[in-house]
C-alpha cells in the first residue's frame, strides 16, 4: 500500500532531497500532531488504514480519559452502570471513526482540543438517549443526533470566563439541583432531561425517541407526556420556593 | 471543602445553563465545560483505570454487556408522587406551608449533610 507519508514529505521537502528509502524509513509522529490533523488521517482510512490506524490510537489516547469520564457522570445520571458508561465511551469513539467530521471553523474554543470535546460530548449524548434500542451502538438519523443539532447552530457567542464560580458555589448548585430531583423517580428524570436536551436546542423531541422511552420505560405517551408534565412544573416550583427562601 | 451554603438561588433563566454545567445534560460551551471539570474533579471515578479498545473499534468488534434498564423495578413512593401531582395540578401559589417547609427542611438537612 502506499503509504501517506510520501505526500506529506513530498510537501514539506523538494522530491530530489529525499530517496526512496528515507521516505520509507520516515515515520510520521502522530503524537505530535494536533488533533485536527490526527481527524484529517481518521478521515482517510479508507485509502491509508495504517495511517489512520495510528491516528486513531493517538486521538482515542489524548481523548478518552476525559470521555471516559464524562459518559461516566452521565450515566450515572440516568442510573446506568459504570459497564454501560465504558460501552457508550467506546460507541463514542466508534462514531469518531467513522464520521471523524469535526469543524475547526465551527469549534467551540480556541483551545483545540477543548473544542474536540466540546463536539464530541453531544456525541455522547445521543448514545446514552438511543441506549438499548438494539444490541449495538446507536445510528441517529439526523434528526436525533444532537451533534448535528448542535452543529446547525453555528458558533456560540462572547463568552465570560471571568464569572466561572468557586467550586463552593458550584456544589452548592448541584445540591440544589440534586435536591429538586430527589422526589423524582428515574423514569421521571429521564423523560425530562431526554426532553430538556431537545426542547434546548428549539427541536421537538424526535418520534423514534419517544417511541423508544415508551418501550423502555414501559409507559404509555399519554403517561409520558404526564410525567414531563409533574417533572418539569416540580422541578420550577420547587426552584421558586428555594429562590424565595434565599 | 468548607459547607456549602444552605440554599444557593438557581435563576430559572438559566436552568439549562446550570443543568450543563453539572453533569444532567452536555456542555456546549467552555464556561459550562469548566464549571463541570471543576466540579468533578475530585470525583471518584469508577472507570479511571479503563482505555478504550481501539482494535474492537476499528474491527467492529465492540463488546456489548446485556441491555438491562435499571429503573424498571423502581419502586417510587406514593406519598411523594401524589404531592408532585398536587404541586403540578395546582401551581406554586396553591402549595401548602406545611409541604413547603417539610421540602425546606428536607433540603437544609441534605444541605449539611454533603
Amino acid at each position: 500500500m502506499e503509504t501517506l507519508s510520501i505526500h506529506i514529505l513530498e510537501q514539506t521537502y523538494p522530491f530530489w532531497y529525499i530517496n526512496e528509502k528515507q521516505v520509507l524509513e520516515e515515520q510520521i509522529n502522530f503524537k505530535k500532531l494536533p488533533s485536527t490533523e490526527l481527524l484529517e488521517y481518521i478521515s482517510f482510512k479508507d485509502e491509508y488504514l495504517e495511517e489512520a490506524t495510528q491516528a486513531f490510537t493517538e486521538f482515542c489516547f489524548r481523548f478518552e480519559r476525559d470521555i471516559i469520564s464524562k459518559s461516566e457522570i452521565y450515566c450515572n445520571k440516568y442510573n446506568y452502570s459504570e459497564v454501560v458508561a465504558l460501552e457508550i465511551s467506546h460507541c463514542t469513539f466508534a462514531r469518531v471513526w467513522k464520521y471523524p467530521t469535526f469543524k475547526p471553523e465551527k469549534s467551540k474554543s480556541k483551545d483545540i482540543d477543548k473544542g474536540v470535546l466540546l463536539w464530541m460530548y453531544p456525541i455522547i449524548y445521543t448514545q446514552i438517549v438511543k441506549y438499548g434500542e438494539q444490541n449495538s451502538c446507536a445510528e441517529p438519523t439526523e434528526e436525533e443526533d444532537f451533534v448535528i443539532i448542535e452543529d446547525s447552530k453555528g458558533l456560540i457567542g462572547h463568552l465570560n470566563i471571568d464569572s466561572i464560580e468557586k467550586k463552593r458555589e458550584l456544589t452548592a448548585k448541584l445540591g440544589t439541583i440534586e435536591s429538586a430531583l430527589r422526589m423524582l423517580s428515574f423514569k421521571h428524570r429521564i423523560i425530562y432531561f431526554t426532553y430538556r436536551a431537545y426542547q434546548r436546542d428549539g427541536k421537538k423531541v424526535p418520534r423514534p425517541i419517544t417511541n423508544a422511552l415508551r418501550e423502555k420505560l414501559s409507559l404509555t405517551q399519554k403517561s409520558i407526556n404526564t410525567y414531563y408534565g409533574v417533572a418539569d412544573k416540580h422541578i420550577i416550583n420547587y426552584l421558586k420556593i428555594l429562590n424565595e427562601q434565599a | 471543602m468548607s459547607k456549602p451554603k444552605k440554599i444557593q438561588k438557581l435563576a430559572l433563566d438559566h436552568l439549562d445553563d446550570w443543568f450543563a454545567s453539572t453533569g444532567f445534560l452536555y456542555p456546549v460551551n467552555e464556561i459550562q465545560l469548566e464549571r463541570f471539570d471543576k466540579l468533578y474533579e475530585d470525583y471518584d471515578f469508577k472507570l479511571k483505570d479503563e482505555r478504550i479498545d481501539v482494535n474492537s473499534i476499528i474491527s467492529g468488534s465492540i463488546k456489548r454487556s446485556k441491555i438491562v434498564f435499571p429503573w424498571k423495578e423502581e419502586v417510587f413512593e406514593e406519598e411523594n408522587f401524589e404531592t408532585l401531582r398536587m404541586a403540578a395540578r395546582k401551581g406554586q401559589g396553591e402549595v401548602p406551608q406545611h409541604i413547603i417547609d417539610k421540602m425546606l427542611k428536607k433540603h437544609n438537612n441534605k444541605s449539611l449533610d454533603d
